[in-house]
């Protein structure tokens, strides 16, 4: 897990090009092997000064952050990062985390997001969740 | 008659984002000069500030933010001002004793951006 933090990869999901390839028209999502590994969020609704913000109009992307014992600070790097919208311009709200097995990151650990507006400004982190093994 | 014009020197302006209200307001402050441009203090003098912000360095066409406040800091809203945010602005504060001014204490600033709250709710399922 130490090398988590070194770990600095932007992990840039196309997630329009997801959705084309799944076919599935069942009502059952797939089982979920090894525990559960889908992150969603609710998307921000505005403002740091409390003015209402679209994320369909004003989120560019969110970036995410993992760190095992979820202490999230100026220091942590971008593990990866999520469009504001798919390829409908509807606002995306999930990410599957076994994604990042590619690099070699597996559970345990946590999980934090930054909301990043198109004129790049970033968000405080959000809450974190964890991820078990 | 004493010179009153002064030392603009030591007349620095001080700009504090208030980072924990994140973007409902900022704050222009600065510090109280001490000395008079002959070297002699201020002392008990009452000193008043005037805060103006302008797209030139000159400060031409200035917009007054605060006028004649005895306090070392003024609050401002970037929408409310007009301000365009991502935008080069310059902030002038002069200090007024009696009748006579300073010149401006200046600040150069890039108007900051609108800050996005973060996503909620993060679960793992």
């Amino acid at each position: 897990m130490t090398t988590i933090r070194q770990l600095s990869i932007w992990f840039i999901l196309i997630i329009g090009l997801a959705s084309c390839g799944g076919g599935d028209t069942g009502n059952v999502p797939p089982p979920v092997q090894n525990g559960d590994t889908n992150l969603t969020w609710t998307p921000p609704v505005c403002w740091a000064d409390n003015t209402p913000l679209q994320p369909e109009k004003d989120i560019s992307r969110y970036d995410g952050y993992i760190d095992e014992f979820g202490s999230f600070d100026d220091n942590s790097a971008v593990v990866f990062s999520v469009s504001g919208v798919d390829n409908t311009g509807r606002p995306i709200t999930s990410f599957n985390l076994r994604l990042l097995s590619a690099y070699g990151i597996h559970p345990p650990y946590y999980v934090s997001l930054k909301s990043v507006s198109l004129d790049n400004a970033t968000s405080k982190f959000s809450d974190p969740a964890f991820c078990g093994e | 008659m004493k010179n009153f014009r002064l030392l603009s020197g030591i007349f620095t302006v001080l700009f504090v984002l208030l980072c924990y209200s994140y973007g409902q307001a900022e704050t222009l402050a600065w510090n109280a000069p001490t000395t008079y441009t002959d070297g002699s203090a201020i002392g008990t003098a009452a000193v008043t500030y005037t805060a103006r912000w302008s797209t030139s360095l000159s400060l031409t066409n200035p917009h007054t933010l605060a006028s004649a406040i005895s306090g070392l800091s003024t609050t401002f809203n970037v929408d409310t001002e007009g301000m365009v945010r991502g935008s080069t602005i310059y902030f002038g504060v002069y200090a007024t004793v009696a009748t006579a001014n300073s010149a401006d204490g200046t600040l150069l600033w890039v108007v900051s951006y609108k800050v996005p709250t973060a996503p909620g709710n993060l679960r793992i399922q």
